[in-house]
């Protein structure tokens, strides 16, 4: 009990100031101003296709989770924090897990300003918020297994391309361009349902599925993340 | 207070040993400086020490009492670490930097203003790191390793890139942590800092220790047993060497101090900086 209240305490702790790191990088002013980008153009040009929104939508929190995951990281490498931070006697899960629920924070709160310029209130916010809320954690711990071994902005930029576009493929479902059952193996399958789910309906099949598919991989990409990480291979 | 024995280590991409089963025992209360050129094996000794190389040694090491195997993340509680180059977030303030820094540990800490004041930071602790200079980055280095009060700090090249006034304050910071009973650990290639400070050195060359003594009996062990009197004759400058022993006795002596106005007296005990140089056959850089 004592444990859990010290995690829990320690979290908020490092949470606060991953969001002052969060704001002096400047990720925050660019998340609000991308979010008003796009919020301001579904206001100004009256578009209401549910495809479009989801996919302005499901890019907000993954490419936040990934995209700033990597900048933040390579932040820390080369202002060496990492291996001041390795000497402290935090749990490493803390530390990236601080920085998981910051970026979350600031993924739902431009996700909802797009959602709700794009569909007013008329959406489901249970499952829209937890569908921001797993997309975003997974994509931020995918952006940490992306970083094993790249030291360099341009090293980052193709691994990004590596691993996002086998990612992006399920998208192709919005506006039916092209379907496929294989699409269930890729997780992005799993986050395209549950926003659907939040502006349309989904079979309880697939939110099970999708549920279950982000939760199980969740786990073990962080399980993982923070060996590499705890090893200094990140 | 640490206890290595038989220490071997190579880098996973290596072919040689980095480090050679090297030996040697720190006391609580102790300085120990732990001196060589680079390259010596400095570096990766005390990174091996304080956990940042995880990979496979040989050997046995023993901090504060414990295997450091069996300790936990709980062992850096009790110990700190200041790197030989700045590693602060440049985007916060010094204060913010100590402050989240303090936020990572459960044990109570020092007041960062205290800690910045100690240093001569207090009047910059609200200026962005990034726009610090080398030194004072150092000094922010210096008292974040002391920030939650450690029994053993581990202090690398700490007086590196700073002026001189600087570095007697990070030394007398120093000597007082001795004399509060903390155990250090200094990695260093300046031999004078080595000197003043260490209760023992360890002269570490290509991976294995040379010699560990203390100065004082090092200075002794190498040095000449005698004294040069430096002294004016018809106002030119002369010097002239006397065995110490007996030198109360020695005529030549008591007549030279009589009859001449002298300038120095010195023993000619070997500095550290010779003894390393006559034991390795390597000089410091």
């Amino acid at each position: 009990m004592k444990y859990s209240m010290n995690f829990i305490l320690s979290l908020i702790r490092a949470t606060q100031w991953e969001f002052l790191l969060l704001a002096r990088y400047q990720v925050v002013a660019m998340s609000f101003f991308i979010a008003g980008v796009y919020a301001a153009l579904f206001f100004a040009l009256d578009l209401h296709y549910d495809d479009l929104i989801i996919l302005f939508v499901i890019s907000d929190p993954v490419m936040m989770g990934f995209m700033f995951t990597g900048v933040l990281v390579l932040y820390d490498k080369n202002q060496n924090t990492m291996q001041a931070i390795s000497v402290t006697s935090v749990n490493h899960a803390i530390k990236l897990g601080a920085r998981a629920l910051a970026l979350t924070v600031l993924a739902l709160i431009c996700s909802f300003a797009i959602a709700i310029a794009g569909k007013s209130f008329d959406f489901n916010f249970l499952i829209f918020s937890l569908a921001v809320i797993l997309s975003s954690i997974l994509f931020y711990y995918i952006g940490i297994i992306s970083l094993i071994g790249v030291s360099s902005f341009n090293g980052f930029l193709m691994r990004a391309v590596v691993y996002l576009i086998p990612f992006f493929i399920p998208l192709l479902e919005l506006g039916d361009v092209y379907t496929n059952p294989l699409f269930y193996l890729i997780p992005t399958k799993a986050v395209l349902i549950l926003f659907q789910a939040s502006f349309e309906s989904a079979s309880t099949l697939d939110l099970i599925y999708a549920f279950a598919y982000q939760i199980i991989l969740i786990v073990v990409i962080q399980i993982y993340a923070v060996k590499k990480y705890e090893k200094g291979e990140v | 207070m640490i206890e290595v024995e038989q220490l071997s280590y190579k880098y996973p991409h290596g072919t040689n040993d980095t480090l050679k089963n090297i030996e040697f025992k720190v006391g609580t209360g102790q300085v120990f400086g732990f001196l060589g050129p680079s390259g010596a094996g400095k570096s990766t000794t005390q990174a091996i020490l304080t956990r940042q190389t995880r990979d496979a040694y040989r050997g046995n090491l023993t901090i504060l009492g414990k295997n450091i195997k069996d300790w936990g993340r709980d062992i850096f509680e009790k110990i700190g670490v200041s790197f030989e180059l700045p590693n602060h977030y440049l985007k916060l303030t010094a204060k913010e930097n100590l402050d989240l820094f303090a936020s990572l540990y459960q044990k109570p800490v020092h007041k960062t203003n205290d800690l910045l004041g100690m240093v001569g930071l207090e009047s910059e602790k609200d200026r962005r790191v990034g726009e610090f200079s080398k030194g004072m980055k150092m000094r922010l280095n210096f008292v974040r390793a002391l920030l939650h009060d450690p029994d053993l700090i581990f202090l690398d090249e700490p007086t590196s890139g700073l002026d001189p006034s600087n570095a007697r304050i990070i030394k007398d910071i120093i000597i007082d942590l001795k004399n509060r009973g903390k155990t250090i650990f200094l990695t260093t290639h300046n031999m004078t800092d080595a000197d003043e400070l260490c209760d023992q050195v360890a002269f570490l060359v290509e991976g294995k220790i040379r010699l560990i003594d203390s100065p004082k009996e090092l200075k002794l062990r190498y040095g000449k047993k005698s004294v040069k009197v430096e002294y004016l004759n018809s106002g030119k400058q002369k010097e002239k060497s006397f065995e110490m022993n007996k030198l109360g006795e020695n005529t030549n002596f008591i007549s030279l101090l009589n009859k001449h106005e002298i300038q120095t007296i010195h023993t000619e005990e070997a500095s550290l900086d010779q003894i390393f140089i006559e034991t390795t056959g390597q000089k410091l850089k």
